[in-house]
């Protein structure tokens, strides 16, 4: 419980830090969000002050931040001045749309990977692990932007898959059963293109971590007791595979919310990546703090609790921070 | 501690021309053979011990593992109990090749740092398929006999010393009533008191299960004193065949001799 509180301490202050640089970094960025209001002739110079002191631009970035970090503990992450809404329940209803890409893609990339890599690990000089090889090489030097827009091309031209958008119109009056199928559909492509992009990754560093277990003294060991060849692989060889992919898993459900921006631009996912976009540049800026900052807490909270599972699962871990 | 009678004995392991090579470099380099083992001769007797020494690299854990399976011979046989393992497949094998038990030196890492000691122990009866309550207390038992108090059935390997963990390694191996166990280095790395008591201990069980060691080491100083005779290993091959561990009274000097002598 020590361990964790102090790793929990730890994250808080991570996260506090996240925050300060945010405002240093959107603080040192050119311009600001009435830059462009400032463009309209109709709007007086008036009305532009009154604006600013209602925003409060007018005064200094500690009293802002200090003003930020009171919405905070309301709950608010600040306050959207292209939507004129606090920036929490904007986000809150983007997030979700891109969890549910993220985590449907991080599902299926395990799910694929896992077996993909166990068996490469096991059959490492064979025509399988030399043609997985080649395939994971492929996708790791092909960029996630040609990716997605040679699938979006396949959309457009074959019209199998719709080319953007998460429902189509027609959908929208229909039952909820054909809604969720029109979302599936609408799923489709982009969690393709996260799938590629994430397996070759998942796939070596799988296969990787299973060889340097297979070829331990321990598996060795077993072997020569004559331990059956399934029990060693998931008895022994996975168990002791699995601090590093413990950690990786981590690392991958801190990014859920991160890893898909590109993506969701590039193929109207109407998750965070457009509405990020669309706040930056209009320099909404506490919409992308807020952004920033939701991204920054599933980061911290996925390694918080990879540190746990790893806690939990090696013996040895558990006895030297017990100790 | 009186041995077991070897006046009636009989080979319980022969071995006969025995080769391995490994193949170094990969499919794009200049690739060599590299002749690990050269028509290696071997007897070894029930209830005897037989001393392996050679130098590191000289073939001896290849060997081990050509015996134990883990390594196919490319020619060569090996007679086990009477039987020949290269004309055996499948279970029949596996089941003949139980009876052979081979001890690592490097215990810390031969036993999985996840599992409990007695599972650790009582593993090679789950492939046996019995039942586990049976099995527990089975494991709790060898683990007693080598010396573990069955009160630390739930420690990992990481919560006992160098010494417990041999004792450990031991008693997994036993559980299988093994007819030969092979020993390789499993006095290297622990001090002179442990290196007694676990002589001692592999001892008392020899004579206990009328066991055959075959006891792999560099130096004959490990293995010399409960040795009934002694082969020493240079590059491959086996040079002078089998003696008593008094004729090697230097044995630094005899694997030198042995070099210069395959040398010339």
């Amino acid at each position: 419980m020590r361990y964790l509180g102090l790793r929990f301490l730890q994250s808080c202050l991570l996260l506090m830090g996240v925050s300060v640089l945010s405002f240093l970094f959107v603080e040192a960025a050119p311009g600001n969000f009435l830059d462009e209001v400032r463009l309209n002739p109709q709007i007086s110079s008036q009305t532009l002050a009154r604006l600013r002191e209602q925003y409060g631009m007018d005064q200094p970035l500690a009293a802002r931040y200090v003003h930020w970090l009171h919405s905070v503990a309301r709950g608010e992450l600040g306050f959207s001045f292209a939507y004129n809404s606090p920036v929490a329940p904007l986000l809150l209803s983007r997030a979700r749309i891109t969890l549910l890409l993220t985590g449907s893609a991080m599902l299926i990339s395990w799910l694929i990977a896992l077996p993909w890599g166990i068996v490469t690990a096991e059959k490492r000089t064979g025509w399988f692990d030399s043609g997985s090889s080649f395939v994971t090489a492929l996708l790791l030097a092909t960029p996630d932007v040609t990716l997605a827009l040679g699938l979006l091309l396949f959309a457009i031209r074959t019209n199998r898959l719709p080319a953007g958008g998460m429902m189509s119109l027609a959908a929208e009056n229909q039952s909820q059963w054909l809604q969720i199928k029109d979302i599936a559909i609408h799923l489709l492509g982009p969690l393709l293109v996260l799938v590629l992009v994430s397996l070759p990754t998942l796939v070596r560093h799988i296969r990787a971590a299973m060889i340097d277990a297979l070829e331990s003294p321990c598996v060795r060991a077993a072997r020569a007791h004559g331990i059956a060849r399934s029990r060693i692989l998931l008895r022994h060889a996975l168990p002791m595979a699995s601090n590093p992919l413990i950690s990786l898993f981590g690392l991958y459900l801190g990014s859920l919310l991160s890893a898909s921006l590109l993506v969701e631009v590039v193929m109207s996912w109407p998750g965070l990546g457009p509405f990020l976009l669309e706040a930056i540049l209009a320099r909404d800026v506490y919409v992308i703090i807020g952004t920033v900052m939701f991204a920054s807490l599933f980061l911290v909270g996925g390694m918080l609790l990879g540190d746990v599972f790893l806690f939990i699962a090696d013996p040895r871990i558990r006895t030297e921070r017990l100790a | 501690m009186p041995l077991a009678d070897k006046s009636a004995a009989w080979p319980v392991l022969e071995v006969r021309g025995l080769c391995k090579a490994h193949t170094q470099g990969r499919w794009w380099q200049r690739q060599f053979q590299v002749r690990a083992l050269d028509n290696i001769d071997l007897t070894l007797n029930v209830g005897s011990t037989l001393a392996l020494v050679g130098e590191s690299g000289a073939g001896k854990s290849t060997l081990a593992m050509c015996l134990v399976g883990l390594l196919e011979p490319d020619a060569g046989e090996i007679v086990f109990d009477g039987r020949r393992l290269g004309e055996l497949r499948g279970e029949e094998r596996a089941t003949l090749c139980r009876k052979i038990q081979l001890i690592f030196q490097d215990s810390a890492g031969a036993l999985n740092p996840r599992m409990s000691a007695a599972e650790i122990v009582e593993e090679p009866l789950v492939i046996a398929g019995e039942e586990s309550r049976l099995r527990r207390q089975r494991a709790l038992r060898a683990m007693e006999q080598v010396g573990l108090p069955s009160a630390w059935s739930n420690r990992r390997p990481h919560e006992l010393s160098g010494g417990q963990r041999q004792r450990l390694a031991i008693a997994r191996a036993l559980l299988l009533e093994p007819k030969l166990v092979i020993l390789d280095e499993v006095l290297a790395g622990l001090d002179l008191s442990i290196q007694g008591q676990i002589s001692n201990l592999l001892l008392d069980l020899q004579s206990e299960h009328n066991l055959s060691y075959l006891c792999i080491s560099h130096d004959l100083a490990h293995v010399g004193q409960f040795a009934d005779e002694v082969a020493v290993i240079h590059q491959g091959k086996i040079t002078g065949g089998n003696r008593a561990p008094q004729a090697i009274d230097q044995p630094r000097e005899r694997v030198f001799s042995a070099r210069a002598g395959a040398g010339g």
